[in-house]
């Protein structure tokens, strides 16, 4: 039996919510115009 | 799908590896040839988005930005980079580290090189934690501080792809008919970075993905994902403690010990055991590995 400190860690809840979290700073980031400043770093030698 | 089909796709999939990780994490995100004539690097469109993997992007032929670069830019003019997180955490959060073992560029090359016969040497496992050392230290702390990309200064990979190949090429502008690598750039810092290049080139003859398992900041940042990445791997049987799994592990893990072990680079080189296989999402309340040693021979 599991402990539900493992479950939890292991749990699809947790996996999907932190995707949503990770896909949400991804969204915040472009539309704060980040992709430009990665443009202006990596294509500067 | 059963055992003797899934046996077969790993097979499979341990076979073609090394191509995939050379076409699509070598030649492809390193395909700008233009820059034969134009003698610059490529500024357009793709230079906003990130590599997944290792990749300089002061390289010639780079079509896309270095994320371990952007992550020093960003801590240099002290921003934080939700874009950059959020791309490499959703990537993490579904494959775990296997962008190391799947699309590094670096990886691929440690990979071809331990092929050459020699005697091997085993890393010490305290040397694990200098990557997040080399994450923090290198490419936060430092560029945040002193507002210098430490990292991308002593990365071998980056001397390799990059530092050499520009000193070597070394056109001049058409801006402004410049040289573009000036006399004075060469100075102790590139004697520096070729000489951590050479050590690291030497090293990856004798030890396998020392530079993964001791010093890549991105390898640090993938690592624990493995923890509660949607992939993962499962040790499903009991154990005979055959060794096999740490026979063919680039990165020495026993998987039946910690099937999502932060070192392990789901190369799937482990697959070759019978008892090992890929899931993906939450496991199974009774399915998940507790380590079963064969106490038969103890």
């Amino acid at each position: 039996m599991q402990s539900p400190t493992r479950k939890f860690w292991h749990s699809n809840s947790l996996k999907t919510g932190l995707m949503l979290v990770f896909i949400g700073s991804l969204i915040a980031g472009v539309l704060a115009g980040e992709l430009t400043l990665i443009r202006i770093e990596s294509a500067t030698l | 799908m059963d055992i003797k089909e899934s046996k077969k796709t790993y097979a499979t999939l341990r076979r073609t590896r090394s191509p995939i990780v050379a076409f699509f994490g070598l030649i492809l995100p390193n395909s700008y040839y233009p820059v034969v004539a134009s003698k610059e690097i490529y500024d357009g469109p793709l230079k906003q988005t990130c590599f997944p993997g290792l990749n300089c992007h002061a390289c010639p032929t780079a079509l896309s930005a270095c994320p371990i670069g952007i992550l020093q830019h960003f801590s240099a003019i002290g921003k934080f980079p939700f874009a950059l997180v959020g791309f490499l955490g959703a990537i993490g959060i579904v494959f775990g580290r296997s962008v190391c073992g799947w699309l590094c560029p670096f990886g691929w090359i440690q990979d071809q090189t331990y092929k050459i016969k020699s005697r091997k040497f085993r890393i010490h496992p305290g040397l694990k934690y200098g990557k997040y050392v080399s994450l923090f230290v290198l490419a936060i702390l430092l560029p945040y501080f002193v507002e210098a990309h430490w990292f991308s200064r002593i990365c071998p990979w980056g001397t390799l792809s990059a530092g050499i190949p520009w000193v070597i090429w070394n056109p001049l502008n058409p801006a402004d008919s410049m040289p573009v690598i000036e006399p004075d750039m060469i100075g102790w810092l590139y004697v520096l970075k070729i000489s951590i290049m050479i050590a690291f080139l030497v090293l990856f003859v004798f030890t396998s993905r020392p530079f993964c398992r001791t010093l890549c900041p991105l390898g640090a940042i993938y690592a624990h994902f493995n923890r509660f990445s949607f992939m993962r791997l499962e040790v499903e049987g009991q154990c005979v403690d055959c060794n096999l799994c740490v026979d063919v592990c680039p990165t020495q893990i026993r998987i039946s010990d910690d099937p999502n072990s932060p070192d392990c680079i789901r190369c799937l080189n482990c697959t070759v055991c019978k008892n090992v296989h890929v899931r993906w999402g939450a496991p199974h309340e009774y399915s998940v590995n507790e380590h079963t040693p064969n106490t038969a021979k103890s």
